[in-house]
């Protein structure tokens, strides 16, 4: 077929195209991703019984900050990358301040604490649980994302798996704080840090080849 | 053309077609095409192929990618930024595909600002008549009906005993399976 009898093609089959779509479907991935992973949580774990009284304390808040405001990032970076010609701006820098707060925050409190009370502080009882369980509860969020990123067109698939999965990542922690009986800081920039971690690594290898068009 | 006009035109034609105007969405694709094709040639040059067949064929999964991923353009940032990524994708996905060291130039050096409209006439060597070949008949048979014989959609689809947005969706799925045929080669598809 020569070119030109193509883009008649194409021209022929074209219809009128609705370019808000693609975001419409992220946000509905994303609310429904998180929906679902806090369903699951409170099915599965069930609800700390003090949750409202435990977020009036710091470290409770400062879980939902963290995940909340790298979900967010995470999120635009995803919608992003999901367009060509789109580059990430800032968003890469801005992702780093969340982290670097908490981490300031969670060494001053790490410093400030007895040597023998240290291991108790940052492990708590349950830091195999938050590792483990984060990155099962991001499945979900993780494949709404995908799916409606499919919309999209990446050019760089796994540049943008990395935004899926550390946003489903960061979905799935907020969920899961619902239950999380860990109260403090360091607990939550070394375990939840880390889940979230995994999830982005998860995320590259993923989209790499499920959101390849 | 500067860059600046380039964009310029090529923005006022293709948001008049993402709003459904076709005449203005052919006007899109020939002025892309055009730019596309220096830029395609180029870079399979690099490499020593230097068959006008062979950037046609790339060119055609291009414009096909191009054409299905329209819905990922954000009106705030400029089609040519758009087309580049997408046309710089495609390349590397190719030579990837054909095993090769998978690097492409970006678009946006001078060299590539003119898009010469040369071979435009030359048949793509295989690659979108073989997926044409895996399409239903109906769909076969409208495509040929458009194109071959350069009826109307309307007249295509009163000759196929489809109403015309039927035949409309008809094409318009098509153009996606088609895109998809072409992307899929060299990952045991065709």
């Amino acid at each position: 077929m020569k070119t030109d009898d193509l883009l008649d093609l194409l021209a022929a089959a074209q219809s009128p195209v609705d370019t808000g779509a693609l975001d419409r479907a992220l946000s509905a991935a994303a609310i429904a991703g998180l929906f679902l992973a806090a369903l699951l949580v409170i099915l599965t774990l069930g609800m700390r019984p003090d949750l409202t009284a435990a977020l009036l304390a710091g470290p409770v808040a400062a879980k939902f900050a963290f995940a909340g405001s790298l979900g967010l990032l995470a999120l635009l970076l995803f919608r992003r990358a999901l367009r060509p010609g789109v580059g990430a701006g800032s968003l890469p820098l801005a992702l780093a301040v969340p982290v670097a707060i908490l981490g300031v925050l969670a060494l001053s409190q790490i410093v400030a604490t007895p040597m023998e009370m240290r291991p108790a502080v940052l492990y708590g009882r349950s830091w195999t649980a938050c590792v483990i369980f984060i990155p099962l509860y991001a499945v979900l969020p993780f494949a709404a994302l995908v799916a409606a990123g499919r919309r999209g067109a990446p050019v760089h698939p796994g540049r943008a798996g990395l935004a899926a999965g550390l946003a489903a990542g960061a979905l799935a922690a907020m969920a899961y704080a619902l239950h999380c009986p860990e109260d403090t800081l360091p607990f939550v920039f070394a375990w939840y840090g880390g889940a979230l971690a995994l999830c982005t690594a998860a995320g590259w290898i993923l989209g790499g080849r499920l959101l390849r068009w | 053309m500067s860059l600046e006009a380039l964009e310029a035109q090529l923005r006022r034609d293709f948001l008049a077609g993402l709003a459904g105007d076709r005449a203005a969405y052919r006007a899109f694709l020939a002025a892309a095409s055009a730019r596309l094709r220096h830029y395609i040639r180029g870079q399979l040059a690099r490499t020593g192929r230097r068959e006008p067949a062979d950037v046609e064929d790339l060119l055609q999964e291009t414009l096909l990618a191009m054409h299905t991923a329209q819905g990922s353009y954000d009106p705030a940032s400029p089609v040519t930024a758009w087309l580049h990524a997408i046309a710089r994708y495609k390349v590397i996905d190719h030579l990837r595909r054909s095993g090769r060291t998978p690097h492409a130039e970006t678009l946006d050096d001078a060299a590539h600002l003119l898009g010469v409209e040369d071979h435009a006439a030359t048949e793509s060597a295989l690659d979108l008549n073989r997926a044409l070949d895996r399409l239903p008949t109906r769909a076969r048979a409208l495509i040929r009906e458009v194109k071959v014989q350069g009826a109307s959609v309307a007249e295509a689809a009163a000759r196929a005993g489809m109403s015309e947005g039927a035949a409309k969706v008809a094409l318009h799925r098509s153009m996606r399976q088609l895109a998809r045929l072409l992307g899929a080669r060299g990952e045991g598809e065709g």
